[in-house]
């Protein structure tokens, strides 16, 4: 009598690692280099509506024309919006697991009307509101690459701290 | 613009939805979904003219899966299309499908979404949608509270019941589904107890990651008129983009692509009054706290109106107004099946054949909509019946040969007009039907005047 053996279900493993490397191309390559170079945070104008755009691209989104102004905006702005992550995920650029709670936020940074996006130095949802201000803390020179990691968060303004 | 002829819905299948497929393949998994649609639209594969294939390819790390699938979705010499575009995937390829056929070349269309994710990495995939020069890095997939944020501080812990009450409604539909994935048996208490994901979001608030597909047929009126199943009709469908909507600043300036989507379709079709006009609403909601968001931009409702519908239960199957009878998408999550999984239970609900979660009252109109991860907005709306007053007009030579009264024409001066055109009306159809001919291995039929019933 033989027995009826269920069947083995057999999976296959894979791990895929790819190497990439990204032209940033003129627009996006200038407003790295100035953050790297200089410490300093451009964007473009539109010539006809008069829009920032954070990070700067060479057409305006909303006019479709060309768009040649540069400004300098300031590293500090209103925190417009947030979210803080409480569950750990992996990051695929890594393949380590993130450390949390992390925040990431929308600036509105002093000088246009763009939000940049970016993490706080905050992680304690008591401490954190809608329409705070918050810097941002560059690394140090040397150590700027000209990636969006050359800026290490952006830090939370108390009362007194901010502008 | 408009419609060169008019598209139905003649066949609906879905895979059983489920957390692990370890049994079969991917391959196996779309067949599935296609069997099932074969058999409820009563055709075969020789049927049907072109498959239009979807998925989100990232997410199991498989380029061109149409090319693998062939077997299992029936496309072997067969034309194909292949479309990705995120979460609204599903609803694309059912806009694609619709497009196809109304356009004269195919009359058989089969839409075929799927995705087996748990055989890849779901965050990778979504990260790899943000742009690798700055947002890569920033961008934690699907995973947001900031919406959720909004509601809690203008309407403080009654938002969060709200979102939990939502939640619960979801579950309790999807235990009447037997397709759906996620079929707990929870309260608020429990959503607003799960492990917190990015405040307010929780655990439970959030769409799972399911494996699945969903197969769904589209044909022209002609082709339809012969098929066993019971027809419905693609009304009207659109898609929306919106630069702005990724401004996050605040308190929004700029519309998001719901709100776009739903008043350039109703303009475009005529609806006033979604809430009374339309019957039933399975919309794409990847969290609680988007769908308590997103329902007052659909259907044109301010928040607090929304909040107070929500706690009566007005969105319930048996409600004033049914939202996501099947349990939506966070009971049922495969991503590249989930749009057509909204259009396939739309089609179902008007169809009267939704089972246990079918609604019970009579309409006319059902709706479906698609979000993406870039956060575009594909909506559809479907028809129980075309009227033959809502002719289209064509410029397609063939229709020529129609009168022109036939806008106007009540249903019954059309037969009698009918049947004096059945000669002019044969030349006619046989020339529209060398069209599709050479894809069709069945003959097309001659002698048939209804080319223009709906």
């Amino acid at each position: 009598m033989t027995e009826e053996k269920k069947q083995d279900l057999v999976e296959i493993q894979e791990l895929v690692s790819v190497p990439h490397s990204f032209a940033t191309g003129p627009v996006m390559g200038r407003f790295l280099s100035e953050i790297r170079d200089n410490k300093r945070i451009v964007a473009n104008k539109c010539p006809k509506c008069g829009r920032t755009q954070l990070p700067p691209r060479i057409v305006c989104a909303v006019c479709h024309v060309q768009v040649d102004d540069w400004i300098e905006l300031q590293p500090r702005g209103e925190i417009t919006s947030y979210d803080m992550i409480f569950i750990p995920t992996l990051n695929p650029l890594t393949g380590k697991m993130r450390e949390v709670p992390y925040t990431s936020a929308s600036i509105l940074l002093d000088g246009g009307d763009a939000t940049l996006t970016h993490f706080l130095d905050v992680t304690d949802p008591k401490k954190v509101k809608v329409g705070m201000r918050c810097e941002a803390v560059f690394r140090p020179d040397g150590e700027r690459t000209g990636s969006v990691m050359d800026i290490v968060y952006f830090r939370v303004l108390t009362e007194e701290g901010s502008k | 613009m408009s419609k060169n002829r008019p598209v139905a819905i003649v066949g609906i299948g879905q895979s059983k939805h489920r957390g692990h497929r370890p049994d079969i393949n991917q391959v196996e998994l779309v067949r599935e979904a296609v069997t099932d649609a074969l058999q409820d639209s009563g055709l075969n594969l020789k049927d049907i003219d072109c498959i239009v294939h979807g998925d989100m390819e990232l997410f199991e790390g498989i380029h061109q899966p149409d090319m693998w699938h062939t077997i299992g979705d029936g496309a072997y010499l067969k034309s194909g299309f292949r479309i990705t575009t995120g979460g609204t995937t599903g609803a694309t390829i059912a806009c694609a499908a619709d497009n196809l056929v109304a356009s004269g070349y195919y009359d058989v269309v089969l839409a075929l979404g799927f995705e087996k994710q748990e055989e890849g990495h779901t965050t990778t995939g979504i990260t790899n949608m943000a742009d690798p020069l700055w947002m890569r890095e920033i961008q934690t997939g699907a995973i947001t509270g900031s919406t959720g944020l909004e509601w809690v501080n203008e309407f403080g812990e009654r938002a969060e019941w709200a979102a939990a009450k939502l939640r619960v409604l979801m579950a309790d539909n999807a235990r009447r589904n037997p397709k759906a994935h996620l079929r707990v048996n929870i309260t608020e208490q429990t959503v607003m107890d799960s492990r917190l994901l990015a405040y307010p979001l929780r655990l439970l608030h959030m769409c799972p990651e399911s494996n699945g597909a969903c197969a769904v047929i589209f044909a022209s009126a002609d082709k339809a008129k012969k098929f066993p199943q019971k027809k419905v009709w693609v009304w009207d469908h659109i898609t929306t983009h919106r630069e702005e909507t990724f401004y996050r600043g605040g308190p929004r300036k700029d519309p998001l692509t719901q709100e776009v989507a739903a008043r350039r379709l109703y303009k475009k079709v005529g609806i006033k009054n979604p809430l009374k006009e339309i019957g039933v609403f399975e919309m794409y909601d990847p969290s609680s706290w988007w769908q308590l968001d997103w329902i007052g931009n659909f259907l044109q409702l301010d928040r607090k109106t929304v909040l107070e519908m929500v706690e009566r239960n007005a969105f319930a199957i048996e409600g004033e107004f049914p939202i996501n009878p099947s349990g939506g998408v966070v009971s049922t999550n495969p991503i590249g099946a989930t749009a057509l999984i909204r259009v396939a239970e739309a089609g179902l609900q008007l169809r009267g054949d939704a089972g246990e979660h079918q609604v019970p009252r009579k309409f006319d109109v059902a709706m479906a909509s698609g979000f993406g991860g870039t956060f575009w907005t594909v909506l559809m709306l479907l028809k129980k019946e075309l009227e033959a007053s809502k002719e289209v007009k064509v410029a397609v030579p063939a229709a020529k040969a129609k009168p022109a009264k036939k806008k106007t024409a009540p249903a019954k001066a059309k037969k009698t007009v009918k049947k004096a055109k059945a000669k002019k009306a044969k030349k006619v159809v046989k020339k529209a039907a060398k069209k599709p001919a050479k894809k069709n291995k069945t003959k097309p039929k001659k002698g048939k005047a209804r080319k223009g019933r709906k």
